[in-house]
């Protein structure tokens, strides 16, 4: 009989076989993934050990990596069956049920029977999810906390931590349109926790009377989380998940309360944001006006959330004062040693995983 | 009764089913997903259903992912389910 194996993803030898099946069925980068984006795999082995006849990978809420041979007496959808339950299972034992998972367009069929439902689809590839809060609670709260108003602006956020110029793209959205709302992006891989991220933006907008804040869930996708194993270039990586990010704003976000503009920051520095820039502007232009806004100065250094962490980083608190507002100044001079802390463990972590 | 947590029971094997429940802002609500749903979709409903009342269990969201499991698997299934949401160490021999 077939039985499912959790693989240790410190063996190399299994690491290694699992990678070169994964190859052969178009799915790259498995090994390189293996040491920071990917927490459990799971194997079925033949009877002597050195085949794999079918494997799954979970990293966060995202099932990734899945392979089924059709070799041996089991036809195909039965092991894939047997894969997903160990992965829906062990998912479930962290507490994990609302789970995602990025696949083939053909492959549509065989996920939709084991209750997962299409999000979005790419050029490349689908985005699909089980479990709740969906797509429709997520929209429906989103319904319930924001007014309906003709003129709606929307901005994306990580705010890690809400800086100047977080501020001013804000303010010019809320200028512009009767009210605007300001999405935080939630995962909790940045220095700030996403409830302190969150409620900095709260002190930081205070000002402004027709802002609303709401958390991004798991639909505002930060696009450090996708996977990449299906795709050639890291070209093709950023370019198919800025695609499936913007198209679940534009399908399921936009129309729920009726957004009439997104507000971008200026992309001068990273390629990789210019490139997302693009993307959002060409998929959503059709819906919704794009503002693109220049960034803000001071001392000639574009503010930016890297650069207050950078300024953490070294201690040169008195030169964080004019890059942020009162409010996130306050939190980090109250809490510079634990962010200090956070800031060596990081380091540390990353020493160890590469 | 409203129930405490998310919890899962059974595989998507053939002659399985999954059964997922999760708290559900207002009345029970069940969804089928089965190759045998013309046929049998009613009458799974109906099981959990009467599972449900059973137990005397308001609000919840039951996913069932029927791989043609028999009625009574599926009823052993939902038990397990209800048993895990309800975090409770000893299961309730009076419902069954």
């Amino acid at each position: 009989m077939d039985n499912v194996e959790e693989v240790n993803i410190r063996d190399i030898e299994q690491v290694d076989k699992i990678n070169q099946f994964l190859k052969k069925n178009n799915l790259q980068n498995f090994k390189s993934n293996i040491d920071f984006k990917i927490d459990k795999v799971f194997a079925i082995f033949s009877l002597n050990g050195n085949q794999v006849l079918a494997t799954g990978s979970v990293s966060g809420n995202i099932i990734e990596y899945v392979a089924v041979s059709n070799e041996g007496e089991l036809n195909r959808g039965s092991r894939f069956n047997k894969i997903m339950t160990s992965l829906l299972n062990y998912l479930a034992s962290t507490k994990i049920f609302h789970v995602f998972v990025f696949t083939k367009i053909e492959y549509k069929n065989i996920f939709s029977s084991i209750g997962f439902s299409e999000l979005v689809r790419g050029k490349k590839g689908l985005f699909m999810e089980r479990g709740r809060p969906n797509i429709l609670d997520y929209t429906e709260q989103l319904q319930k906390s924001i007014p309906i108003s003709p003129k709606v602006a929307s901005v994306v956020i990580n705010a890690n931590p809400f800086t100047l110029g977080h501020k001013y793209l804000i303010e010019r959205a809320s200028k512009d349109s009767d009210i605007v709302v300001v999405f935080v992006l939630s995962s909790e891989n940045s220095l700030f926790s996403f409830e302190e991220r969150i409620s900095l933006v709260r002190e930081g907008v205070e000002d402004f009377k027709n802002v609303y804040i709401v958390s991004g869930g798991d639909y505002i996708v930060s696009f450090t989380t996708f996977p990449s194993y299906f795709l050639k270039s890291s070209d093709d990586e950023a370019r198919f998940q800025t695609e499936i990010d913007a198209n679940i704003f534009k399908n399921w976000i936009v129309p729920s309360i009726n957004i009439s503009s997104r507000f971008l920051g200026e992309e001068p520095l990273s390629p990789v944001t210019l490139l997302y820039n693009k993307t959002i502007q060409e998929i959503l232009s059709d819906d919704i006006d794009i503002h693109i806004v220049k960034r803000i100065k001071k001392s000639e250094r574009i503010i930016s959330a890297s650069l207050v962490r950078q300024k953490i980083a070294e201690n040169k608190l008195s030169e964080i004062s004019e890059l942020v507002p009162p409010s996130t100044f306050n939190f980090i001079e109250k809490n510079i040693d634990i962010l200090k802390k956070r800031i060596d463990l990081r380091n540390v972590a990353s020493y160890y995983k590469n | 009764m409203e129930i405490k947590n998310e919890a899962i029971a059974g595989t998507l094997e053939s002659s399985d089913v999954q059964i997922i429940i999760s708290p559900e802002s207002m009345g029970n609500v069940v969804h089928v997903i089965s190759d045998v749903e013309k046929q049998f979709g009613n009458q799974i409903k109906k099981t959990v259903l009467q599972i449900l009342e059973d137990y005397d269990i308001v609000n919840v969201d039951v996913q069932i992912i029927d791989k043609g499991a028999l009625d009574l698997v599926i009823r052993a299934r939902m038990i397990t389910a209800i048993e895990r949401s309800l975090d409770r160490s000893e299961i309730d021999w009076s419902v069954l």
